[in-house]
C-alpha cells in the first residue's frame, strides 16, 4: 500500500509541475492585423502637410468627424479643425457629404493660406477616405460661405487633394 | 521494466504532452513555393501537424479577399468558388455557410493571423507537394487558379495594405500586454482610459439587474492589483476589475442606467471607452417669428446624421453616440407643416428623431439656451434656405475702381502703360492672420508692400490699380473683377502665411495650373522675390481652389511674402525698410515677366 501511496504522490507531483509549466508557457496569441485600419489626416508639426493618423475600428462617416473634432492623438501633430470647432450635422447625398460645423470653423481660423489649406483638405481628404464619399461640402451654422479664411473658394463641394499629404 | 519504471515513462510522457501542448506550436522552416513563385514567410508555424501561414499569403499569393476583425477576431477569406468565414482560436469554420472543421485552429503569431495550409490547399482542389530533404514546401496550382491568380496580380488588388501608407509596426509590443491602470477622464461621455501596453483583444458586452457593462481582455497580464474606483458620476457609478479565469481580466463598469459605449483602440495598445451622450427630453415649439424649433436636452451636444425622405415626406436626425433616456415616445403637433414628432433609439449608439412632415424642412442651426439644444428648422428645400440666405446678404455693390490720375509717362520705362493690379490680402473687418509674437496683422503688412510696390511700379510706368489702398473690407469675390473691369494685364496678390507652430517660413506663390501664362508669372516672381530678400524658397504651389486666381482673366498670382507665425520672420514682415525689399523683390519679378514673356 505504502507504494501505491508513494507512486500517488510523484504522479500528483509530476502532474502538478507539467499544471505550472503550462501555465508558464501558455500564451493566448492574441489579435493584432491591419485591415481593420483607417486613418485621419492632421497637420504636420512641422510644415503645412497632411499627415494620416491610424485609427483602429469601424471607420463610419460619424467615427471620421468624431476624429476630427477630437483633433491628433500623436503629440507631434496639429489639429486641422480650429480650437472649439463642432460638426453640428452631416447629410449624404450620393457621393457628396454635406457637413455643417459650428460657427468656430470661420470664427476661431488662424488664417494664412498655408493653413487654411491644412484645414480644408485634412477635412476633405479624412471623408473622401470612405470610397462612397468623393465630393465634401463645408456648410458653417447651416450656410454657405464663400471661404473659411479668406483664400481657398469653399462655396462648392471640394474634391480630395493629394499633393497636400506628407510624401512619404 | 518494472511497475515503477512504467509509472515514470508514464508521467515523463505526460509533462511533454503536456509541454508540447502548452506551446501553441512550434516555428516551422523550411522554404515555401505557390505556383513558381517563393513566398517570403515572415511566420509559420507546425500545429498537431498542420502547418500554418499568415492570412496575408493566401491575398498576396493566391489572389483571395482576406478580412480580418480586429475586435471580435473573426476571420474570412474569399476564393473564387469559396467564402470561408472562421474564428481566431476554433477549427470549426464555415466554407460557402457550411460547417467544416479544419486541422488546426486559425491562431495569432506575431502580429499575423495564422491559417492551415493543408485545409485551404485541399479545399481548392491544388496539391501540397514536399521535398522533406531539402525542406521545400510547393503548393501546385491547376492552371486555372494561375490564370486567376495572374488576373488579380494585374488589377492590383491586394486588400491587407493600405497603400501609400506605412503598415504599423507591431514588432516593438511586448509579446504579452499588461494591464497598467484604469484612468477615468470624465467629461461627458465618461471616458476611461484602460493603460493595457501591447496589443490585446477585447470582449464587451452590458448587462442589467444591476446596469453595468464588462470588458473581458484575454491573455492580458496584470501589473498589480485594480483598485476599485467610486466615480459616481451621471453614467457610471464604480470601475473594478480583477482576473476572472486564469487567461482573461475582467473589467466591470456599474452604471446608472445601461448607456452604449465605444472603444477606442488607441496607436500604441490601450483601450478608451467613451459612453454614449445622454438624450433627456424632446420638444417642439416655434418661436417668435414663427421658425420651427426642436428642443431636445443632452449633456453635451451630440452630431447628427440629417436625412429628408420623400413619401411620406419626413426628415429623420440621427444623433450619433446618444441613448435616448426615457424611452420612445411620440409628440403629436399638428401644425401646419409638422404633424408629429417621434423619438426612439434607433441603434444601440443612434437615438433618432422623425419629423413626420407635410412640406420639406431642414435643420440649418443649433442652439444652446437655457442649458438645452434647440434645433433651427426652415421650411422648405436645402436649395431654398440657401437661395434666402444669398437674396439676405447684401446687394453685391459694383466694384469701386479708382482709377489712377492720367501722367505723362515715358516710354522707354520697362513697363511703361502697363496696366497692373496689385491686390493687398484681406482688410477691414478681416484682419486675415495675426502674428505669434507682435501680434502683427496680416492685412497691415499686406497693405504697406503693396502701396510700396504700386509706388514702384508707377515708377517705372506701369498704371497701378489697387483693390483697396486704405484699410478696408473688401469681399472675396470683388478683387479678380476689379482687374479684370480695368483689362489688367497681370494682378498680384499679396498675402501673409501663417501655420500652426513656429517652424514654417518662406516665401511661396500660389497660381492657377490651368494656363501656363500663370506658372511663368508666378515662377518668375517667386524667384526674383526669393532671391533679393534671402528668403526661404517654398516654391510655386499649383491650386485650382482660390477665387481670386479662378477667375481672373489675365496671368495672377498671389503672393505668400512670409510667415507672421514665424518669430523672426513676424518681425522682419514688421519692419518697413524689409517690405521695401519685398517690393523691390516683386518690382523685379514683374519687370522680368514683361521682359521676357510680353
Amino acid at each position: 500500500m505504502n507504494r501505491y501511496k508513494e507512486w500517488t504522490a510523484v504522479i500528483l507531483l509530476i502532474l502538478s509541475v507539467c499544471f505550472l509549466l503550462r501555465l508558464a508557457f501558455v500564451r493566448p496569441e492574441l489579435p493584432v492585423f491591419g485591415t481593420q485600419l483607417w486613418v485621419v489626416y492632421f497637420g504636420s508639426g512641422e510644415d503645412s502637410f497632411l499627415v494620416p493618423e491610424l485609427r483602429f475600428g469601424t471607420p463610419s462617416v460619424a467615427a471620421r468627424l468624431q476624429a476630427l473634432e477630437r483633433g491628433p492623438r500623436l503629440p507631434n501633430l496639429n489639429p486641422v479643425l480650429p480650437p472649439g470647432t463642432k460638426v453640428i450635422s452631416y447629410q449624404i447625398e450620393g457621393n457628396l457629404i454635406v457637413v455643417n460645423f459650428s460657427r468656430q470653423l470661420t470664427e476661431n481660423h488662424p488664417g494664412g493660406s498655408a493653413s487654411e489649406l491644412i484645414t480644408v483638405y485634412g477635412l476633405v481628404n479624412t471623408l473622401t477616405e470612405d470610397p462612397s464619399l468623393d465630393y465634401v461640402q463645408i456648410l458653417v451654422e447651416g450656410s454657405r460661405v464663400t471661404t473659411i479664411a479668406g483664400h481657398v473658394d469653399v462655396s462648392q463641394p471640394l474634391r480630395r487633394d493629394e499633393s497636400l499629404i506628407e510624401a512619404r | 521494466m518494472g511497475k515503477k519504471g512504467l509509472i515514470f515513462f508514464f508521467a515523463v510522457s505526460v509533462l511533454a504532452i503536456a509541454l508540447f501542448s502548452a506551446s501553441s506550436g512550434c516555428e516551422a522552416s523550411f522554404r515555401f513555393y505557390i505556383g513558381d513563385r517563393e513566398v517570403d514567410l515572415a511566420a509559420s508555424l507546425v500545429v498537431n501537424g498542420n502547418i500554418l501561414i499568415p492570412i496575408s499569403v493566401f491575398e498576396q499569393y493566391m489572389g483571395a479577399e482576406a478580412e480580418v476583425s480586429l475586435d471580435s477576431g473573426e476571420l474570412k477569406l474569399v476564393f473564387p468558388m469559396y467564402t470561408i468565414t472562421g474564428q481566431i482560436g476554433t477549427s470549426k469554420v464555415l466554407v460557402n455557410g457550411e460547417e467544416q472543421i479544419m486541422g488546426a485552429a486559425p491562431q495569432l503569431r506575431h502580429g499575423e493571423i495564422m491559417v492551415p495550409l493543408r485545409f485551404i490547399v485541399d479545399l481548392l482542389g491544388l496539391r501540397l507537394n514536399t521535398d522533406t530533404r531539402q525542406a521545400i514546401l510547393y503548393v501546385i496550382l491547376t492552371e486555372e487558379m494561375a490564370d486567376w491568380i495572374a488576373s488579380r496580380d494585374q488589377s492590383g488588388s491586394v486588400g491587407l495594405q493600405l497603400p501609400g501608407f506605412p503598415e504599423p509596426d507591431f514588432s516593438e509590443l511586448p509579446d504579452t500586454p499588461v494591464l497598467k491602470e484604469i484612468v477615468f477622464m470624465g467629461g461627458p461621455r465618461s471616458r476611461v482610459f484602460i493603460d493595457v501596453q501591447g496589443f490585446t483583444a477585447f470582449h464587451s458586452f452590458l448587462l442589467t439587474n444591476p446596469d453595468r457593462m464588462v470588458i473581458d481582455l484575454p491573455g492580458v497580464e496584470l501589473d498589480g492589483p485594480i483598485p476599485t474606483q467610486e466615480i459616481n458620476d451621471s453614467i457610471v457609478k464604480r470601475i473594478r476589475g480583477d482576473r476572472f479565469d486564469e487567461q482573461t481580466i475582467r473589467i466591470v463598469f456599474e452604471l446608472n442606467r445601461a448607456t452604449d459605449y465605444q472603444i477606442n483602440r488607441w496607436p500604441d495598445g490601450g483601450l478608451e471607452v467613451e459612453f454614449n451622450y445622454q438624450m433627456g427630453s424632446v420638444g417642439y415649439y416655434r418661436d417668435e417669428e414663427q421658425t420651427p424649433r426642436i428642443w431636445f436636452e443632452a449633456n453635451e451636444q451630440p452630431m447628427f446624421r440629417v436625412q429628408l425622405l420623400p413619401s411620406p415626406m419626413r426628415l429623420v436626425l440621427d444623433f450619433q453616440y446618444t441613448t435616448l433616456l426615457d424611452g420612445a415616445r411620440e409628440i403629436p403637433v399638428g401644425d401646419s407643416t409638422l404633424r408629429a414628432i417621434r423619438v426612439s433609439q434607433n441603434s444601440p449608439s443612434v437615438t433618432r428623431i422623425v419629423l413626420d412632415l407635410e412640406g420639406p424642412m431642414i435643420p440649418v442651426q443649433v442652439e444652446e439656451i437655457n442649458g438645452r439644444y434647440e434645433i433651427i428648422l426652415f421650411e422648405g428645400t436645402e436649395e431654398e434656405y440657401q437661395a434666402l440666405l444669398a437674396q439676405k446678404a447684401p446687394e453685391p455693390e459694383e466694384p469701386e475702381v479708382v482709377l489712377p490720375v492720367e501722367r505723362e509717362i515715358d516710354d522707354s520705362l520697362p513697363l511703361a502703360h502697363r496696366m497692373i493690379v496689385v491686390d493687398p490680402g484681406h482688410g477691414g473687418s478681416a484682419p486675415g492672420t495675426i502674428g505669434s509674437v507682435l501680434g502683427v496683422f496680416e492685412k497691415d503688412v499686406v497693405l504697406a508692400i503693396s502701396l510700396e510696390l504700386g509706388r514702384l511700379l508707377e515708377e517705372n510706368g506701369a498704371v497701378v490699380v489697387f483693390t483697396r489702398s486704405d484699410d478696408r473690407y473688401v469681399s472675396h469675390f470683388d478683387r479678380a473683377p476689379i482687374a479684370n473691369a480695368v483689362n489688367a494685364e497681370v494682378l498680384i496678390s499679396i498675402h501673409a502665411n501663417s501655420y500652426e507652430g513656429t517652424a514654417a517660413k518662406g516665401v511661396e506663390t500660389l497660381y492657377n495650373p490651368l494656363y501656363l501664362e500663370n506658372f511663368r508669372f508666378a515662377e518668375v516672381i517667386q524667384r526674383e522675390l526669393v532671391n533679393y530678400i534671402g528668403a526661404v524658397n517654398r516654391g510655386v504651389r499649383p491650386r485650382t481652389d482660390l477665387h481670386i486666381l479662378n477667375n481672373a482673366n489675365m496671368p495672377a498670382a498671389l503672393v505668400e511674402v512670409g510667415f507672421v507665425s514665424h518669430p523672426e520672420e513676424e518681425a522682419m514682415l514688421n519692419d518697413p525698410d524689409y517690405q521695401k525689399r519685398i517690393a523691390e523683390g516683386l518690382l523685379m519679378g514683374i519687370i522680368n515677366f514683361f521682359r521676357d514673356y510680353r
